[in-house]
């Protein structure tokens, strides 16, 4: 388990986060929602080591997350960017093979990385380059590598953590709602799973404990059912919104009614 | 229907087409320092040389002490020696300088950071002479090396001060910087110079375009060691190179720890352009063009282009110094001049093509 004991973080005099607490538990697809600028970002960068709090501790397994070394703590949890462009022509393939980690046979590589690329609908998209693609088939080729780093979500009887930082911006429908699944799959087979997501549909569809951060504190978490509140849109989104009420008079879209193709 | 698994499963995997480049190259290099001990002015003919390879490889000395065994060896083969070492230590620093500022435009002659190593061996030059006379000679030359070596590792580090701010380089800040850094470390060379002896002249006037005459195995015994660390360092470096492309965060997430990465990248760089600084005066553009091609050739994963780039660069500076002898015989062209002429275009093509590598 992943956790964040009373956390604040500040930039200059600003108070990003102040005394946050929340758990990363293995096995469910944790979801964080909140306007913009309300610290999800933050709170996901400290969770996973990048920042240091300025009070509070965050801990994996008990271990204080600065104390881990990098390689030790990339061996446990794989980061997916929220957008992350390339200075030189790498190829798709070679972008995913940063990734993979703790093969060595050069035969095992390859497959892994068409395996990865595979399951996020890019296969034979291997050759192209990188700096070629769409800004949706660059975040699904980010993901395919950060599957491959950690590719068990058990391992050793230790479960292994992924986060998302909106990993389903720039991706349509279908993608969308495959990612997601993805990340469910990997939460189900007993690693654990954080997601940044901004369509309240997708977070209350996925998320099995939805977090909602709302300057810089924890406004409420806990099942969507209970989180998703017309009270709690209207107080943290500021949008009078009636949760669970079709539009009456126009067509909507709900990703709950969608088959993936 | 095995096979079209493997084909698909390794599309877009370069490294067994960068196999086979890197073993060209090595042929490569080898044919460029065969051409290179074979060609002079001395009328040495390529049979001669041959045969007095073949003894010396066979063990037999009888030609010590003749001209022609001093032609070949102590000049000739040095001089291609030192070329080598040379070349490969810039072509290596300037990959590993653009995969740490994630930018292709990156290159120790640019940024300022051969002027900075430049600037290290004129101060030995002259003040050298001047505080601590006399001092020995062997001393003096191993000391060059080392004020090159300060010089560039200052340069490095003052440039990705300045021109990195929260893991993001900024391209036009870089360039700029190096500009400047440059042009300062030039004018106090500039001062040293109005301030030396003829003598020091002589020896100063050479670091402006950059030689490979004078070539000595003393020399060879003191820039090898570095350049061979940067070159032994070069594989534990590249993941990491890798990695940085995708950023600092990225990179740190994929298991990199970053600070040390650069911090040995930094004097990498600082080590493999003041050992040929301070041996071969500034030879600008290695470090562009030859990481450039190499890109195109074999794709931009560290691993095959830094040993890549060794092979190539060494190569490289051995031809350019081929035409720069042949050329205008019996005089000597600098070699900055040639390197020059061939690496300018480069920068520029580089600059045509992909106009966003420069977000000033």
């Amino acid at each position: 388990m992943i956790e964040a004991q009373h956390i604040t973080v500040r930039a200059g005099t600003r108070q990003l986060l102040s005394d946050v607490s929340v758990a990363v538990r293995p096995g469910r697809l944790t979801v964080i929602i909140g306007p913009n600028g309300a610290g999800k970002s933050t709170l996901m960068k400290t969770v996973t080591g990048e920042i240091r709090p300025a009070a509070g501790q965050v801990r994996l397994d008990g271990e204080v997350i600065q104390r881990i070394g990098a390689g030790r703590l990339a061996e446990r949890r794989a980061v997916l960017p929220q957008a992350s462009s390339l200075s030189f022509p790498f190829t798709v393939h070679e972008v995913v093979r940063l990734g993979v980690s703790r093969l060595r046979d050069p035969a095992a590589v390859r497959e892994r990385v068409a395996a990865a690329l595979g399951r996020v609908d890019l296969g034979g998209f291997g050759a192209r380059f990188f700096q070629e693609l769409s800004g949706g088939e660059q975040q699904r080729v980010h993901l395919a590598r950060v599957l491959c780093q950690v590719w068990q979500p058990v391992e050793d009887g230790l479960p292994n953590y992924l986060f998302l930082d909106e990993p389903t911006a720039s991706l349509d429908l279908r993608h969308q709602i495959l990612i997601l699944d993805e990340a469910r799959r990997f939460a189900r087979a007993g690693g654990g799973v954080v997601a940044i997501l901004h369509d309240l549909n997708l977070a209350a569809l996925y998320g099995d404990h939805l977090v909602v951060i709302a300057k810089g504190s924890v406004a409420a978490e806990g099942p969507s059912q209970q989180v998703l509140t017309d009270a709690m849109l209207r107080s943290v989104f500021g949008v009078s919104l009636r949760v669970g009420s079709a539009p009456a008079d126009r067509p909507f879209v709900l990703p709950h009614a969608i088959e993936a193709a | 229907m095995a096979l079209t698994m493997t084909t698909a499963a390794s599309a877009g995997d370069r490294r067994g087409r960068a196999r086979v480049v890197l073993a060209l190259l090595g042929v490569a290099l080898v044919v460029t320092v065969l051409l290179s001990v074979s060609i002079g002015p001395s009328g040495l003919s390529t049979s001669e040389v041959w045969s007095l390879l073949g003894d010396a490889a066979a063990g037999r000395f009888d030609a010590i002490g003749s001209t022609s065994h001093v032609i070949l060896f102590d000049i000739r083969l040095p001089r291609t020696v030192l070329g080598a070492l040379a070349g490969a230590a810039l072509a290596v620093a300037g990959a590993m300088l653009q995969g740490l500022f994630r930018n292709p435009l990156a290159d120790p002659g640019l940024v300022g950071v051969s002027s900075g190593a430049a600037l290290g061996a004129v101060l030995v030059i002259v003040l050298g002479s001047a505080l601590i006379t006399p001092i020995v000679g062997a001393l003096r030359i191993g000391a060059l090396p080392v004020a090159a070596f300060f010089g560039g590792f200052v340069t490095t580090l003052v440039l990705y001060a300045i021109a990195t701010r929260q893991g993001r380089t900024s391209v036009g800040t870089m360039l700029l910087a190096g500009i400047a850094i440059g042009a300062l470390a030039g004018a106090v060379t500039s001062y040293m110079v109005f301030r030396s002896d003829d003598l020091q002249l002589r020896e100063l006037s050479f670091w402006s375009m950059g030689s490979l005459g004078g070539a000595t195995w003393l020399k060879i015994a003191i820039a090898a060691p570095p350049v061979l660390l940067v070159l032994a360092l070069s594989p534990f470096i590249a993941r990491g190179l890798d990695a940085l492309v995708l950023g600092e965060s990225e990179a740190r997430h994929l298991g990199i720890d970053v600070e040390r990465l650069k911090t040995l990248v930094i004097f990498a760089v600082a080590l493999a352009v003041g050992a040929a600084v301070a041996f071969c005066g500034v030879i600008g553009f290695v470090g562009i063009i030859v990481p450039h091609v190499l890109r195109l050739a074999i794709g931009p994963e560290h691993r095959t282009l830094l040993p890549g780039s060794a092979l190539l660069g060494a190569a490289l500076l051995i031809g350019a110094d081929i035409v720069c002898r042949t050329i205008v015989a019996p005089a000597e062209l600098p070699i900055g001049i040639v390197t020059a002429v061939l690496g300018a275009p480069v920068f520029l093509s580089i600059l045509l093509r992909r106009r966003s590598v420069i977000d000033l």
